[in-house]
């Protein structure tokens, strides 16, 4: 197993590697960073633009740009803003922002889809399997946003008038200046991460849901659930030992692509709940053809893209020996 | 508010009283207004930012947005402060007097506060206005400003009274001096911080001293930034302990969170449907009031067709506005009307209406003035002229619902009148960033900001080779008028001259004025002395009033 994973490791350098040059050309021909600086009214001096030029490296040529950054970056140096603020703490302050929402609700989405789908498959045609198609496609469909509306409609201002005290909120990942025991902390925390957690983990649920349910109804037809059965094998053992463990195979590879989406912030989910991760920081950036934040966040959500692919991978061997040793 | 960073607004802190009296009173709101109430001191108020500070040098082009100046106002003062009612009223904090003691040469004296200090301990001094005019006029090269006008025509600034008198003298007259050392920064501070006059004000604001009401606290991108009260401050103190910015920057989500109670104050840029959640929200007032941004359309006076003033004159004919306002802003403001003058708003006393007789979509006098252009109509109801339709571009910011309605508007009314009008819409950057000045555009719709000082703010736009006269208009006497106006120290004769100068622009039809857009001010009614004030400096002018109510 070790070795499986480190010969996935190995593979994973090089396209790192051919990720960062994929991601630097599509960066670095993007648009120019200072068009906005340029375009003011009245002009900026020669020299501001100059400066701030040699200050981005952007008076170099393209290859030799390219390896100061790589260079730099490998080292964790990610350079400075268009506005001069260093984008390594501001990357990780986003990123960690986007954990939070994402981590539970990936938690939550993954629990609720294979219950859901297994449900669903095992009592096919049934009002459970109806129930939970109706929902899935109902999730599937509807915008994050106006979801997002009911959410915090219903979900915070109408609770929080019933509990008669502020216990959900609609935007933010916390309370300005927050304060007071660890408790206290803990509860604004939670209070806002409860709608966008809900959101995303409905919006994922819902289609994975549905992946689960084919899948497993895919596995309870094959011939060795049949065998299993004939064999006098318990109906629990059928369903967890034989049929879920290998339905969840394909979901893995699902969840594990999406959740390292995720990781790159749903974009539309912060955007609606105020939250600043790092979606927000990629919208941010491509408005203002900020590169230093482009190449961060790329490389990054990259990584982290490659990583969970190398987990799912792992994964996969973990559920199917012949993985693992073919 | 997509052109915060034009040009002319801090730049220009010159001239106008613009808009309708900042008329009070609530179009609706469930709650009473900001008039005098009991109110205690202390508290927080939470305000729901649509934008988040670029830095805190509201002198630089980098940073002339409202979302700095918000902000900084509590900190930096300014010799004058420009009122709801589109005055200008001298900061009686800062200074005992600011007087014109002489107009040959002008020269303007202005006595600082024995008292005046900045938090740090610093006296606020001669000192600190002089490193305003030496960054600002021009002289150092590698100084991002937002806008030399006026300070290049000082001469001189020096300090006496163990600098507690400046006097500047001009070296040539400048009618919007008032408009002058507005964000006065603590030279001692930013001479020695890293970057200085650019970018020293951009990292730690919390360690920048103020001399204002409220000082910076703390400071999380992306998150909030705190204003607490600032004990050294020798004018009335603040009644609030702090002032929190949240920074939501999708206006869609402000309502909820003034209901939840998460937000106390919001201000954007107001749409029909938010206007109707906030005024449903039970204890919270709202007021739409006229405000300084107005809608336009410019020509390009390098289409061949709309060089011609009988075409630019038959669209401004044949254009409805009132019915234009009714379908726009008119939905949700009733205030709104359509607006006669570019320099002066409606509602100011200096403004006269110029366009009276243009903007009431009067098809038949339109089609008149393109027949005697030499305009013949084609069998597809489009007109024409030595073969070629007369088929122009509209190009407006892409996504903006209300422009990209008026678009929509035009080009039907234009149908109507034979001109074909082809909607090229692009996104904010791209229209501001490279169609504007690179002029490649028929037609364009966007709002331009007034401010109290309106003929030095507005030179620019309509002078012969202005940086803002997108459309290559040309005069020679509008800008003989500018000079003469910007060298007028008598207010009333500026103004003469100010209407003069719109007259002109609308005899050569350089532009349509459509209407002034509304502002929306919101905030829960446990909070009191807030006002609205349209123009630049917005509600927060006077945030060391603002307070809650007593129980």
């Amino acid at each position: 197993m070790l070795s499986f994973i480190v010969r996935r490791l190995l593979i994973s350098i090089p396209l790192v590697l051919l990720a960062s040059v994929l991601v630097f050309l599509l960066v670095a021909n993007s648009g120019d960073p200072l068009a906005e600086l340029k375009s003011r009214n009245p002009p900026v001096p020669q020299q501001v633009i100059e400066n701030r030029e040699h200050e981005l490296g952007l008076d170099k040529p393209l290859p030799q740009r390219y390896v100061t950054w790589l260079g730099n970056f490998v080292q964790g140096d990610m350079g400075e803003t268009v506005r001069g603020v260093e984008v390594r703490p501001l990357l990780w302050q986003r990123l960690q922002i986007t954990l939070r929402m994402v981590i539970l609700a990936s938690i939550i989405a993954i629990v609720l889809a294979i219950g859901a789908g297994v449900l669903s498959a095992v009592r096919q045609y049934t009002v459970t399997d109806y129930t939970f198609t109706f929902a899935g496609f109902l999730f599937l469909s509807m915008p994050v946003f106006w979801l997002a509306a009911l959410l915090k409609e219903y979900g915070a201002i109408r609770l929080n008038k019933l509990f008669g005290q502020q216990v959900v909120f609609t935007v933010g990942a916390e309370t300005p200046n927050l304060t007071g025991s660890l408790g206290h902390r803990l509860a604004d925390y939670a209070g806002h991460l409860f709608l966008p957690t809900i959101a995303l983990a409905l919006i994922s649920f819902a289609a994975w849901s549905r992946y689960q349910r084919a899948t497993m109804l895919d596995v309870l037809s094959s011939d060795y659930i049949r065998l299993a059965k004939a064999k006098g094998l318990s109906r629990s053992r059928v369903m967890t030992r034989h049929a879920l463990r290998n339905a969840l195979i394909p979901l893995v590879t699902v969840v594990a692509i999406d959740t390292g989406a995720i990781f790159g912030g749903a974009i539309i989910t912060e955007r609606v709940f105020s939250w600043q991760g790092m979606g927000a920081l990629l919208v941010q950036g491509v408005e203002t053809s900020d590169i230093n934040v482009l190449l961060s966040w790329l490389m990054v959500t990259s990584v982290i893209v490659v990583l969970f692919n190398l987990i799912a991978d792992v994964l996969y061997a973990v559920l199917d020996p012949r993985i693992r040793y073919g | 508010m997509d052109r915060l960073r034009s040009v002319r607004w801090a730049a220009l802190l010159v001239g106008i009283a613009l808009i309708a009296a900042a008329c009070g009173g609530g179009d609706g709101g469930g709650g009473e207004g900001g008039t005098a109430a009991a109110i205690k001191e202390g508290g927080t108020l939470n305000y729901a930012a649509d934008q988040e500070p670029t830095g805190f040098n509201e002198n630089t082009s980098s940073d002339n947005g409202t979302s700095v100046l918000w902000v900084t106002i509590n900190m930096f003062p300014r010799a004058f402060h420009s009122q709801p009612d589109f005055t200008v009223k001298m900061d009686e904090n800062l200074l005992e007097s600011a007087e014109q003691t002489s107009t040959d040469p002008q020269t303007v004296v202005y006595k600082i506060k024995q008292e005046a200090v900045w938090s740090d301990g610093t006296p606020v001094s001669a000192d600190d206005f002089i490193y305003l005019w030496k960054n600002s006029n021009a002289t150092i090269k590698s100084n991002d400003i937002a806008s030399t006008t006026g300070y290049d025509q000082i001469g001189s600034v020096t300090g006496s009274d163990n600098g507690k008198t400046v006097t500047a003298v001009f070296k040539t007259p400048y009618s919007d001096w008032k408009g002058l050392f507005t964000g006065i920064l603590p030279a001692h501070y930013v001479q020695k911080r890293p970057g200085g006059w650019n970018d020293g004000l951009d990292k730690e604001p919390e360690k920048i001293p103020s001399a204002g009401p409220y000082i910076v606290q703390s400071y999380t991108p992306g998150q909030s930034l705190t204003l607490v009260r600032n004990d050294k401050f020798w004018g009335p103190k603040a009644h609030l302990d702090s002032v929190v910015y949240r920074f939501l920057p999708e206006s869609t989500t402000q309502p909820a969170a003034l209901q939840n109670n998460e937000a106390d104050l919001i201000y954007p840029q107001p749409q029909l449907d938010m206007v109707q959640q906030v005024q449903a929200i039970p204890d919270v007032h709202s007021e739409i009031n006229n405000g300084l941004i107005f809608e336009h359309l410019d020509f390009n006076f390098k289409n061949e067709h709309l060089a011609d003033v009988n075409v630019r004159k038959a669209i401004a004919t044949g254009l409805n506005i009132q019915d234009l306002v009714a379908r726009t802003v008119g939905q949700f403001s009733e205030k709104t009307v359509p607006l006669g003058n570019r320099v002066y708003m409606n509602g100011q006393p200096e403004y006269q209406d110029h366009f009276g007789a243009y903007g009431k979509g009067d098809v038949a006098a339109a089609q008149k003035l393109l027949e005697d252009a030499g305009y013949t109509k084609g069998s597809d109801g489009i007109y024409a002229k030595g073969g070629k339709k007369l088929s122009v571009r509209f190009s407006t910011v892409a996504g903006n619902a209300l422009r990209e309605t008026t678009g929509e508007l035009l080009q039907a009314k234009m149908k109507e009148v034979g001109v074909d009008i082809k909607i090229a819409n692009v996104d904010s950057q791209k229209l501001f960033g490279e169609v504007l000045p690179n002029g490649d555009y028929d037609i364009t719709l966007f709002a331009w900001v007034g401010t109290t000082f309106p003929i030095s703010s507005n030179q620019d736009i309509y002078r012969t080779g202005g940086g803002s006269n997108y459309g290559s208009y040309e005069s020679s006497e509008v800008d003989s008028l500018f000079k003469q106006a910007l060298g007028e120290l008598d207010p009333a004769k500026a103004a003469e001259i100010g209407n003069q100068i719109d007259q002109q622009v609308t005899d050569d039809m350089a532009t349509i004025p459509l209407f002034a857009k509304p502002t929306f001010l919101a905030y829960r009614n446990t909070y009191a002395n807030i006002r609205d004030n349209a123009t630049n400096e917005g509600p927060f002018f006077e945030t060391s009033l603002w307070a809650q109510k007593a129980a």
